[in-house]
């Protein structure tokens, strides 16, 4: 497939993301005029702007954690989710929700603590003879999963009076979210893009292999260490504010790789503006397909992200 | 190369695993029937003297047990099969989706038919389900020919896409959320003689044609070349054993719920200590995924009592650490 000039795809998608940025301020339950919708402590600004800016966040996060795993583990298969992200931090949050329902404002601190222990987990399970294989740390990162989240329905079971709310947050929700949390995003998706963006001709050296990499004199743990940690960090601080929002790591990265090709100096901007749009569309859409009921947003990029991961496993021989 | 039981001490031996098997299974039936049960005697299980305990006895414990049983021994020989037409020891009913897609398609009719008295609805639903899954990774195993470990992440894929389905179908259906959850986290409490009767008239034909099957299935467990080049029909055997695999999860979720790791452990355990050959594989499993189920289930009832919690924890948090070890002991070699 002949690449697309990288220009002109940062401009749709810009396009694209504002379009979708004011379909998301405008309409809802109730749709909102556009004389309306600027003037202040209108409904726009005060619900639906923090929602549609912590969408745009997240995914910026979701997809370039994404990235970067894929590149340092020379795997298109790996994804925040999948090395143990998102049920680390639904097991956090969880805890909070159920068990200690009065503390419900540590529940960021414990989803990002979550999600932290168990990528050490899933990491240090599928480290062996000095080296981490790709399809080991996939398949561990499921089994992993899957025993956090026979603790979470445990859980749920027990303390069965609240848990459609947990329910709603295991799905990735932007329900009621509010500018104090994009106070605690924001900062960790500035940190993360400046280290990517020092730091981004790694990612492509990194597809070397090992001998090649010492060979021209690079540290090259201390590199995938620092790649991995910026990673977990953004995944980390993405899913403990919105809950599990899945597949955006795992889709975006091959597809923005399919619009750009293999230069981490162009798929990691498209990847960015991909996620932010797939999030702010599955937020919008949530809310939007039947209202007043809201469905997930990680409902909405599970259906959309899954058929396609289905998709490049079938493409990819 | 399919090794008969030659000399008097392999059938001996055989024999006496059986027997031991069989021994554990009554042993621990036993315990789950009459466990914390005030004044139990000989002569009131078979005597009406006293309606409670009758009614306890019959319409509670055994209709329970058995139900765990049956189940145990069709998830345990589903998942030998699987790993056989999958080539990947790591495959599981759970693990590769096809109880996520019996159990969205079987909310979604709890939903619509508002059935849990309704349980043929349910029963359809989980075997529409479990088809679709199975016809999905069937077209994936298609494409990549020669890669089963992609068929594996095929399989979580589907089974993350099923899930966020029936997330949504409950959020919907917000009021009949908790009776959902539970029934979704893979239960037994609450069997009927009606569970039972689908339960033992689908699963103990499914498991008698599996054993039949053995021969070809010893075959296919070498290989497609090598099975071919034996003669076997291939796309045919393969197309039976989906049949089967089908017929024996779905029937499973639909009265019991998701229950994982049963179709992954039993067969580890049991061609590690009788080796590979499915004639004595296949029945071996059958009985020992009755007795690990009906004693998961008992662990389930009486370990955090009075709560109850269902198997399918109990049976994750064993699995689990099993599908770990496996992962670690085999390296890179994921065969």
């Amino acid at each position: 497939m002949k690449k697309l000039p990288f220009a002109y795809i940062v401009t749709i998608l810009v396009f694209l993301i504002l379009f979708t940025a004011f379909m998301s301020l405008k309409v809802g339950a109730v749709d909102i005029s556009f004389s309306k919708m600027i003037e202040p402590n209108s409904l726009s600004i005060k619900y639906r702007m923090p929602r549609m800016i912590i969408a745009f966040l997240v995914g910026i996060n979701m997809a370039i954690a994404g990235a970067i795993l894929q590149s340092i583990t020379k795997n298109p298969l790996a994804s925040p989710d999948i090395v143990g992200v998102s049920s680390g931090s639904g097991l956090g949050a969880i805890i909070v929700l159920l068990v200690f329902p009065t503390m419900s404002g540590m529940i960021t601190l414990f989803a990002f603590l979550g999600a932290i222990i168990s990528v050490i987990i899933v990491i240090s399970l599928s480290y062996q003879k000095g080296e981490i294989r790709p399809l080991r740390l996939v398949l561990t990162g499921v089994a992993v999963s899957s025993g956090f989240t026979a603790i979470i329905t445990f859980l749920i079971v027990k303390y069965a009076l609240n848990s459609s709310q947990a329910l709603i947050w295991l799905k990735g929700s932007l329900y009621a979210r509010s500018w104090q949390h994009i106070e605690l995003l924001w900062p960790w998706t500035l940190a993360g893009l400046v280290i990517i963006i020092l730091n981004y001709r790694y990612l492509n050296i990194l597809q070397l292999s090992d001998e090649s990499l010492i060979g021209i004199g690079m540290q090259v743990n201390r590199t995938r260490l620092l790649m991995l940690a910026t990673s977990v960090g953004l995944a980390a601080s993405a899913v403990s504010i919105a809950g599990t929002i899945g597949f955006v790591g795992l889709v975006v990265p091959p597809l923005s790789k399919l619009l750009v090709g293999n230069d981490s100096k162009y798929y990691l901007p498209v990847s960015g503006l991909i996620g932010a749009l797939l999030v702010m569309i599955a937020d919008l859409a949530g809310r939007v397909v039947h209202p007043p009921l809201e469905i997930p947003a990680g409902i909405i990029t599970a259906i959309l992200g899954a058929p396609y991961f289905v998709y490049l496993l079938i493409a990819r021989k | 190369m399919i090794k008969q039981p030659s000399n008097h001490n392999k059938v001996i031996n055989l024999i006496l695993i059986y027997s031991l098997l069989l021994m554990f299974l009554i042993v621990i039936s036993l315990f789950s029937i009459t466990y914390k049960i005030e004044g139990l005697t000989f002569e009131t299980v078979i005597r009406n003297d006293d309606p409670l305990l009758f009614y306890t006895i019959w319409n509670i414990r055994v209709p329970r047990l058995l139900l765990a049983i049956v189940l145990g021994a069709a998830l345990a020989t589903a998942g030998c099969l699987l790993q056989v037409i999958t080539l990947n020891s790591l495959s599981d009913p759970e693990v590769i989706g096809i109880n996520q897609g019996a159990s969205c398609f079987a909310v979604l009719s709890i939903l619509l038919f508002s059935g849990n008295q309704n349980s043929f609805a349910i029963l359809i639903g989980a075997f529409v389900g479990a088809s679709i899954v199975s016809g999905i990774l069937f077209i994936l195993s298609y494409y990549n020919a020669n890669d089963y470990s992609r068929l594996l992440l095929g399989g979580v894929a589907i089974s993350a896409f099923m899930g966020a389905f029936t997330t949504s179908f409950i959020l919907f259906y917000e009021t009949q959320l908790s009776e959902v959850l539970y029934w979704m986290a893979g239960k037994l409490s609450g069997a009927e003689w009606a569970d039972n009767k689908i339960a033992w008239i689908l699963n103990i034909p499914s498991i008698t044609i599996a054993i039949f099957f053995a021969n070809n299935i010893n075959l296919l467990a070498q290989g497609e070349e090598i099975a071919s080049g034996l003669g076997l029909k291939i796309i045919r055997t393969r197309q039976i054993l989906g049949l089967l695999i089908i017929i024996m999860t779905g029937s499973s979720v639909a009265v019991a719920g998701p229950i994982g790791f049963i179709g992954l452990i039993v067969p580890h355990m049991v061609k590690r200590i009788v080796g590979s050959n499915h004639k004595v594989v296949l029945p071996m499993s059958a009985l020992l995924g009755a007795s690990l189920l009906a004693a998961s289930d008992f662990a389930a009832q009486w370990v955090f009592s009075p709560v109850e919690i269902p198997v399918g924890i109990i049976t994750a948090f064993l699995g689990v650490p099993f599908f770990l070890y496996l992962l670690r002991k085999r390296g890179g070699d994921f065969r």
